[in-house]
């Protein structure tokens, strides 16, 4: 064991483990409480926003859209159409034998 | 360990109890560790407070009970370093940057004698906190951990998580400096203790 060693482990004996003070568990719990107010209203803060996203998107989904979305220009058939444009005509002929 | 596993599962769901448990089976043990870190008796409960308060706050990402205690050595280290180097950026007028004059003027104004034992102890403190101020933070924390603390390679290994080798070539580095300051100190006072 050379003498730095000897110097340092000598400093564990010189410094003992000290006794908490009374006032150690008082004074972590004034400062776990003083950091977790921020906290505490961060948390809040982002379930508000939560809830608010997820009511946006619902509201969105379920009145916006639908709003939105157009008519599709051709909602019949080509079969339609003709017989829609021709409808008169189609009466005044003679039936088929 | 000083708390039994369910004890710890409790504290991360938010049980105060059990982490009141915690802080108590720890707090000497930590406190000693952090009093030999900081060398600074008046700042030992300050640091030990907010080592304990990062273990609140941080307590819900340990992955598995089994790392605890490595786990609450590297709080304690981080804890010790910030504190080491706002005491570096302060410069403060430190008992061992005092001329020997000016110690035992010091001393006789606190009056009172010594015993045998109590001026060992203070001379052990004052060799040990020239020696490991004369380092860095980084090179004084890993010396006592190892040293002054006890911790075997293994026990370091999963507080720095980093391979053996390296901390091998850490320490060898560190004890290097830390002898370099001892020499220095040993050619100016005649005898280190």
């Amino acid at each position: 064991m050379d003498e730095l060693t000897g110097v340092l482990a000598a400093y564990r004996e010189a410094v003992p483990d000290p006794e908490p003070g009374e006032s150690f568990m008082p004074g972590l719990w004034a400062r776990i409480d003083a950091r977790r107010s921020p906290v505490r209203v961060l948390r809040a803060f982002a379930h508000a926003f939560a809830v608010l996203a997820a009511v946006t998107v619902l509201f969105i989904a379920t009145v916006l859209i639908p709003r939105l979305q157009t008519a599709p220009v051709y909602s019949a058939s080509y079969v339609d159409v003709l017989e829609n444009e021709h409808a008169g005509e189609l009466a005044e002929a003679p039936p088929v034998r | 360990m000083l708390v039994e596993f369910d004890v710890l599962e409790q504290a991360r769901g938010g049980n105060e109890a059990a982490f009141n448990a915690i802080v108590r089976a720890y707090r000497k043990r930590i406190l000693g560790t952090i009093a030999r870190l900081i060398n600074r008796p008046e700042d030992v409960e300050d640091v030990g407070q907010e080592v304990f308060l990062r273990l609140y706050f941080s307590l819900g990402q340990l992955r598995t009970p089994e790392v605890f205690e490595p786990w609450l050595y590297r709080l304690t280290v981080n804890a010790a370093y910030d504190y080491l180097r706002r005491q570096r950026r302060r410069h403060e007028s430190r008992m061992s940057d005092l001329s020997e004059q000016q110690v035992t003027m010091a001393d006789a104004a606190a009056g009172g004698k010594r015993s045998e034992d109590e001026e060992y102890r203070r001379r052990v403190r004052e060799t040990v906190e020239a020696l490991l101020g004369s380092v860095s933070p980084e090179d004084r924390i890993l010396l006592t951990l190892k040293e002054v603390e006890g911790l075997s390679l293994r026990e370091l290994e999963q507080v720095y998580h980093v391979s053996e080798n390296t901390l091998k070539v850490r320490l060898f580095r560190a004890r290097q400096r830390v002898m370099k300051a001892f020499d220095a100190l040993a050619k100016t006072t005649g005898e280190v203790t």
